[in-house]
């Protein structure tokens, strides 16, 4: 069952990727030898990855000595344990999914994250009266079912018996078709995609219930690679470059992603601002807050006792 | 000598099973014992499962048995109908059903009907065809004869005709029964909310938490039920034909 969706992820990863370097800084470097990295994404090309996307077609991993092809992922996607089987160099995921997938063998270090809040959320329709997570007190949810995330509000919130975990399969389509439905959303996609859609839809963000990890946070194998800082330092230039200018990772994502329409790209890259920079700035990592997740986790029981978020992550210079 | 050999075989792959989870993680290959170790603490919620995916796909096999049964009672009737519709059948087996689960949801809503429908789908293709050869496998001098006597055309169907195709249709049965349990299962990855449990419900649930001992044991579960579900099938048709027609293996 893990296995399966891994072959799947790179049976379709073929052409994904079309770096177009800047012909004009082509250095000395070119002669060394150079690092090939697959890096595995953990959902659909969207505009949350958009630093990655620009990091190959803007050259900037290119000048930094690395030959990157991104393999998009989707409802489930193995994005970790590709990482663990070395089928893929780099891979994006969350600090929970991180902290829980180590307990459980996967070899893998968490070294930059894009997203300083959690971009994920609740996505209701605007007229259901529902306001916060707090107003919701029965009813189905379509959400990535047995997700740390969904033990988390499950367990907050009380809703064993009361409210349904059903599975989301990466469409906004039933939530446009019945009022009725909450649905789990990225605030770089659904919210957009479903006012695109003509819906008039309310946004509760994760990190106000409680449940804030780092978001698309790039992960590296464990030992780490001796390119690790490189490749950190070239993903941080790409996403600086990605947030002054969005356009050319955009337009690619939507070429690769038909949710993903042009005229929603707008919406979207004004949407994730506040989320990729949050208090701390980009790319900043806290003991505090990995230590509180880590925590977090073992009162789910989806870690044991005592654990705790050491070798998990690491801040590279 | 040759009893021993299926036991040797499932010995073997066992061992080869434990010496590959020493390589990988747990959460790529768990070990023999941690499915069974994690089967044996959620037994009562994967048997749960396994009963509900059992009415499920038992539910989409009878609608499949209805419909695929009429179908080829009306293509016998009518040569213009079959030419007419069975195309169309032959488009219901094509239905990539993992792309319409989800449309499903939007019709029918959360919970059981989907897999139902999904088992439906999948085993309806395999007992059209069982009937449609099986009710035209009679002898003219059969049907002669009993036209001789005055029997109708349904006196002939009922009399003639449905115990004639009884092997036909178990033996597509046998290939539809395997179907609707994978059918329920897919319906279950897109349709099922968790309560009550179902086994298509489990493996997502576990897969996404890492607990892929759960996920192996609720596998095992899912292929426990359709073996146990062919041995029905089969147990039924040794009952009802053996004795008429000799073992139709």
């Amino acid at each position: 069952m893990t296995l399966l969706p891994a072959l799947l992820a790179l049976a379709c990863s073929g052409g994904t990727s079309d770096p177009t370097p800047d012909p004009a800084i082509l250095t000395e470097e070119d002669a060394v030898e150079r690092v090939e990295v697959k890096l595995a994404l953990n959902w659909f090309p969207e505009p949350e990855f958009g630093g990655f996307y620009e990091g190959v077609l803007g050259g900037h991993y290119e000048r930094a000595g690395f030959d990157v092809e991104i393999v998009p992922g989707g409802p489930g996607a193995p994005s970790l344990e590709l990482l663990t089987s070395g089928r893929v160099q780099a891979a994006i995921s969350t600090a929970d999914d991180i902290l829980v997938k180590r307990n459980r063998g996967v070899k893998a270090v968490g070294v930059w994250p894009a997203f300083q809040l959690s971009p994920r959320g609740l996505l209701v329709h605007a007229d259901a009266g529902i306001h916060t997570v707090e107003d919701i007190t029965s009813g189905d949810i379509a959400l990535e079912v047995g997700s740390p995330f969904q033990r988390y509000l499950w367990d907050k919130m009380g809703w064993e018996g009361k409210v349904q975990a059903v599975p989301y399969g990466g469409s906004v389509g039933p939530f446009l078709a019945d009022k009725s439905i909450i649905q789990q959303a990225y605030i770089t996609s659904e919210p957009c995609v479903a006012r695109g859609a003509g819906a008039s839809v309310e946004f509760l963000r994760a990190a106000d219930s409680g449940w804030n990890p780092y978001g698309v946070l790039l992960a590296l194998p464990e030992p780490l690679p001796d390119w690790s800082a490189d490749f950190v330092a070239a993903t941080a230039t790409a996403w600086e470059a990605y947030m002054k200018d969005p356009s050319r990772a955009n337009a690619r994502i939507s070429e690769l992603n038909d949710q993903m329409k042009p005229e929603l790209m707008g919406c979207i890259t004004e949407a994730q601002q506040p989320f990729i920079t949050g208090s701390d700035g980009m790319g900043a990592m806290s003991v505090t807050r990995w230590e509180a997740m880590a925590g977090l986790l073992v009162r789910l029981e989806l870690l044991p006792a005592g654990s705790t978020a050491a070798g998990a992550w690491k801040e590279l210079p | 000598m040759s009893r021993l050999l299926p036991l040797a075989a499932a010995a073997l792959l066992l061992l080869a099973w434990w010496g590959l989870s020493l390589k990988y993680p747990p959460v790529l290959l768990p070990s023999p014992l941690e499915v069974l170790t994690e089967g044996w603490s959620g037994r009562a919620k994967l048997l749960e499962a396994t009963w509900n995916t059992a009415l499920s796909s038992a539910g989409g096999l009878l609608i499949a048995g209805a419909f695929g049964m009429s179908g080829g009672i009306l293509f016998l009737r009518s040569r213009w109908l079959e030419a007419a519709l069975y195309p169309y059948a032959l488009l219901v087996q094509t239905v990539p059903i993992v792309a319409i689960a989800p449309l499903l949801v939007v019709w029918l809503g959360y919970g059981a009907p989907v897999a139902v429908t999904t088992a439906a789908i999948v085993a309806f293709f395999p007992i059209l065809t069982a009937a449609n050869v099986g009710l035209r496998g009679v002898s003219e001098e059969q049907v002669e004869l009993l036209t001789l006597y005055g029997a109708s055309w349904w006196q002939q169907l009922i009399k003639l005709r449905l115990p004639a195709s009884l092997p036909y249709l178990f033996s597509g049965l046998r290939t539809a029964v395997g179907l609707s349990v994978i059918g329920a299962i897919i319906g279950e990855f897109v349709g099922s909310n968790g309560a009550p449990p179902t086994l298509g419900y489990l493996v997502l649930q576990s897969s996404r938490s890492a607990q892929t001992g759960t996920t192996f044991a609720a596998i095992f579960f899912a292929t426990a039920l359709a073996l146990a579900a062919f041995g029905a099938v089969r147990l039924a048709e040794s009952r009802l034909i053996d004795p008429w027609h000799g073992d139709s293996q």
